[in-house]
């Protein structure tokens, strides 16, 4: 057994869900299909996988202030870091940086607009409400005569 | 970096980034689709597969035709992934398994002691409590009060095995039919399977209280 298994306190009652959603937010299914994705491509075995998730487990179990699914996609996008880079896919600064990115293109990004990564270097015309502009925006001079 | 993600009041009209993991898995799929490591649309693919197509009615099919079929029984005992593949299940984490048959003398309950291993296109993606610390660390220590906690009390004098599903193989428990169901057609009884009898935490439902 593995300390894994002292990573959360022993409830007298496992919890028992229903069959209801495998997820709670959208990223964790994102992190979900995006391993599956990787391994049908062929780039790791299943095996190597489970091995590296198995360990991310043991080294940092579930905190008691983190819910099961909180707690098991945290350890699995931690080994999907740790395997991509391990496989030289992917450097982890390569990912702190990118994440920072995408924190600026939010941050660039008006309401209502989709977000897109060239938003954190280059941010979208902000489309204020219309101001009432009391000057002519354009005046084309006469001909003269 | 200018800007914190906790600020957004003073950004009034702009997005408020989501948490930081988040923002981690967004970084890895956008670095990994540039790398033509992964395509998009096959993201949204896995997702909606897991989300709404594959769950335990696939196991409950196969547990319904053991039930019916004797000579499909025999296969799925013998070579389970093959069996299960007649039926059109198979893909990730289904490639090789193995089906335990509950008998009156044995029941069969499965784990993965070391993460979550877990039949996928026969079960789904497992429940919470599937992945959590209490069940793959105490199961295996004392299963016999763990089932009871499920509300499943296995006599005494009925043997209990505990099988630890890995990255090589997963398990997946047939469960005994239950009395009161001769004649039931494949359907019928497919609905009486329930995904926990799979896993052998449960068992089926009685005829009748479905």
């Amino acid at each position: 057994m593995s300390s894994a298994a002292e990573g959360l306190p022993l409830p007298g009652q496992p919890p028992i869900d229903g069959d209801g959603p495998v997820f709670d937010a959208p990223w964790q299914a994102q992190a979900f299909s995006l391993v599956v994705n990787l391994h049908k491509a062929g780039l790791f075995e299943w095996k190597t996988w489970a091995e590296i998730f198995s360990a991310e487990i043991a080294m940092a179990p579930a905190r008691p202030d983190e819910t099961v699914n909180e707690a098991y996609y945290r350890q699995w996008v931690a080994a999907m870091e740790r395997l991509l880079a391990t496989l030289g896919l992917v450097a982890e600064s390569d990912v702190a940086d990118r994440a920072q990115q995408w924190n600026q293109a939010y941050l660039n990004t008006p309401h209502g607009q989709p977000v897109s990564l060239n938003h954190a270097s280059c941010p979208p015309a902000h489309e204020h409400k219309h101001e009432a502009k009391r000057e002519p925006v354009t005046v084309v001079p006469a001909a003269s005569a | 970096m200018a800007h914190s993600h906790d600020h957004d009041h003073e950004h009034d009209g702009y997005q408020a980034p989501p948490e930081a993991i988040a923002l981690r898995v967004k970084a890895l799929e956008s670095l990994l689709v540039e790398k033509g490591l992964v395509d998009p649309a096959a993201i949204d693919a896995v997702v909606d597969t897991y989300e709404h197509k594959v769950g335990p009615r696939n196991g409950a099919k196969v547990v319904a035709k053991a039930w019916v079929d004797a000579e499909y029984k025999a296969r799925l005992l013998g070579d389970a992934t093959a069996a299960i593949a007649e039926l059109g299940f198979s893909g990730v984490q289904g490639e090789d398994m193995v089906v335990l048959e509950n008998t009156p003398e044995v029941h069969n309950v499965t784990v993965c002691t070391l993460c979550s291993c877990y039949p996928w296109p026969t079960l789904g993606l497992p429940p919470a409590w599937y992945k959590a610390a209490p069940y793959r660390s105490r199961v295996v220590i004392d299963p016999r009060s763990v089932l009871a906690e499920f509300g499943l009390k296995i006599p005494r004098d009925k043997e209990i095995r505990v099988w630890d599903s890995t990255a090589e193989l997963r398990y997946m428990v047939l469960p005994e039919r239950p009395a009161g169901t001769e004649g039931m057609s494949e359907e019928a009884l497919a609905e009486l399977v329930t995904r926990d009898s799979m896993i052998g935490t449960g068992l089926p439902r009685q005829p009748g209280k479905a």
